[in-house]
């Protein structure tokens, strides 16, 4: 069934949107919050509660594109359920993912540090849209996607140490970038 | 703001964006191994040389030119093969090229298995480590290059043309030293001249051609160790390239061709094939001065 469809399913208030949405979608769900999460159980529930979560925003909302937004439902309750999780349980990859954007970030969570996420989302965009196609998407199976270092560099048939590199300069220059837009970071 | 609140915002970028990275498997071609774009001018002074002395083996009966340029293919996915334990990667990604004197004929076997994740069965994922096995050429015969004995450089003929394939690892990506790297290239005896170029290789900024001097850089190289790099290090090197300390020694080759290794003097690293190996003070003791005085541009910003 093609998103639209399901998306008509979910106006209608038919429950089979949430039936046919984890056919096409489940899968990827999963393996966003596996990503975050690592643990099994937690994943699954992560990603039954992205379907409802789904439920419950559409309508109003009515996503473009169904992926990426089931996508960012996962990954924000899996962020969630991530800050939970006490130091033992925690998903070393993930943790390392974390880490690394701290390159762009001063950590702090001061008052004036406060900002539109969806302005500097669009601003990431943006910037996102200014760099190298391959770059762009190494960058974002890291970093939305929160795939490891090791399926990038097999997904792209390059050495890890080369996705290494790359991620680091983009990192520098979405910093570089975010201050010339004026964020304070 | 916070490392999270920076992942969230990046949650929150164009869905369109995030759709072609689920789906994405490009990336950019290797910026070295970019041999041959000047085989053209190299004939001749392979010509002369010919004409001035009596003719080596060599010389005399190899020559290899490109004969295609190759733009970046539409998947975007890095052309390589495996070999006999080893991954090699297409020469100029994939460009033919033209052999003149000698045609290869020793058969070394053929390309039996798609790994292309694009187009492999299973996407290709069950051959990757195969002998055999290419994302590019499949159906292709390998045949061994008269003058690279050791197979550091292997012919791929396909549909009636020849495309050069170069050892870049092992396909285990177990360690290879420096010098089983460079006894396989057999450099010593097959470089003519090294130049400098600046990082992506557009440059020529200083060229060394007197034979001893170059021999000696070569043999320096053998004292390099293998790296095992850390995250940092990592970064280091990131760092160092878009600072402009990186710098492409391009060895030319006797055959008219090339190869490429990317050196940090400032961090005392040089790769060859895919990975980074460490240099000890006494390379740069001796050689140091040759980095001295040289000026890139940093990389572009975006």
């Amino acid at each position: 069934m093609n998103d639209r469809d399901i998306i008509q399913l979910y106006f209608a208030r038919n429950e089979s949107a949430v039936e046919e949405t984890s056919k096409k979608y489940k899968k990827y769900c999963t393996q966003i919050a596996r990503n975050i999460l690592s643990n099994v159980e937690d994943s699954e529930e992560c990603v039954n509660d992205t379907f409802l979560g789904a439920w419950e925003a559409i309508p109003p909302k009515s996503p473009e594109k169904l992926s990426s937004f089931l996508g960012r439902i996962t990954r924000n309750i899996a962020l969630n359920k991530y800050d939970y999780y006490k130091a033992k349980k925690r998903n070393k990859e993930f943790e390392t993912i974390l880490d690394e954007l701290n390159d762009c970030v001063s950590s702090s969570d001061n008052v004036e540090s406060q900002y539109e996420g969806e302005q500097m989302a669009e601003s990431i965009s943006e910037f996102l849209q200014s760099i190298k196609e391959d770059h762009r998407n190494i960058f974002l199976r890291r970093y939305w996607y929160s795939d490891s270092m090791t399926d990038i560099a097999s997904r792209f048939a390059i050495s890890e140490s080369k996705t290494k590199s790359i991620l680091f300069r983009i990192r520098k220059k979405l910093q570089i970038y975010l201050k010339k837009e004026g964020y304070v970071l | 703001m916070n490392n999270k609140d920076l992942f969230k915002a990046i949650g929150d970028v164009d869905g369109n964006l995030v759709e072609e990275a689920n789906t994405a498997r490009r990336t950019n071609k290797k910026p070295y191994v970019r041999w041959g774009t000047i085989a053209a001018c190299l004939a001749l002074v392979v010509g002369l040389a010919i004409y001035k002395s009596p003719p080596t083996p060599e010389s005399a009966s190899l020559e290899i030119s490109k004969q295609t340029q190759v733009s970046s293919s539409p998947t975007g996915i890095r052309k390589i093969l495996n070999y006999n334990g080893y991954r090699y990667a297409f020469v100029e990604d994939g460009a033919q090229f033209k052999f003149t004197g000698l045609e290869p004929v020793q058969s070394l076997g053929t390309l039996e298995y798609d790994i292309n994740p694009e187009t492999g069965k299973n996407g290709g994922d069950n051959n990757v480590e195969k002998d055999y096995s290419s994302t590019f050429a499949v159906g292709g015969k390998l045949y061994e290059i008269p003058t690279y004995p050791f197979h550091f450089r292997i012919a791929v003929k396909y549909e009636q043309n020849y495309y050069l394939a170069e050892l870049v690892a092992k396909v285990n990506d177990s360690e290879m030293t420096a010098k089983e790297y460079l006894d396989m290239s057999n450099l010593k005896e097959r470089a003519k001249e090294i130049h400098i170029l600046n990082h992506v290789g557009n440059d020529v900024l200083k060229k060394m051609t007197d034979h001893a001097f170059v021999e000696s850089i070569i043999e320096g190289l053998y004292s390099a160790t293998n790296a095992d790099l850390t995250n940092k290090e990592y970064e280091a090197i990131g760092q160092a390239q878009s600072e402009g300390k990186s710098y492409q020694l391009q060895f030319n080759i006797k055959d008219g061709t090339q190869m490429a290794m990317y050196i940090i003097p400032e961090l005392k690293v040089v790769s060859m094939g895919d990975a980074y190996y460490q240099l000890p003070d006494a390379f740069f003791d001796q050689f140091g001065d040759i980095f001295v005085g040289l000026r890139q541009e940093a990389l572009p910003l975006y």
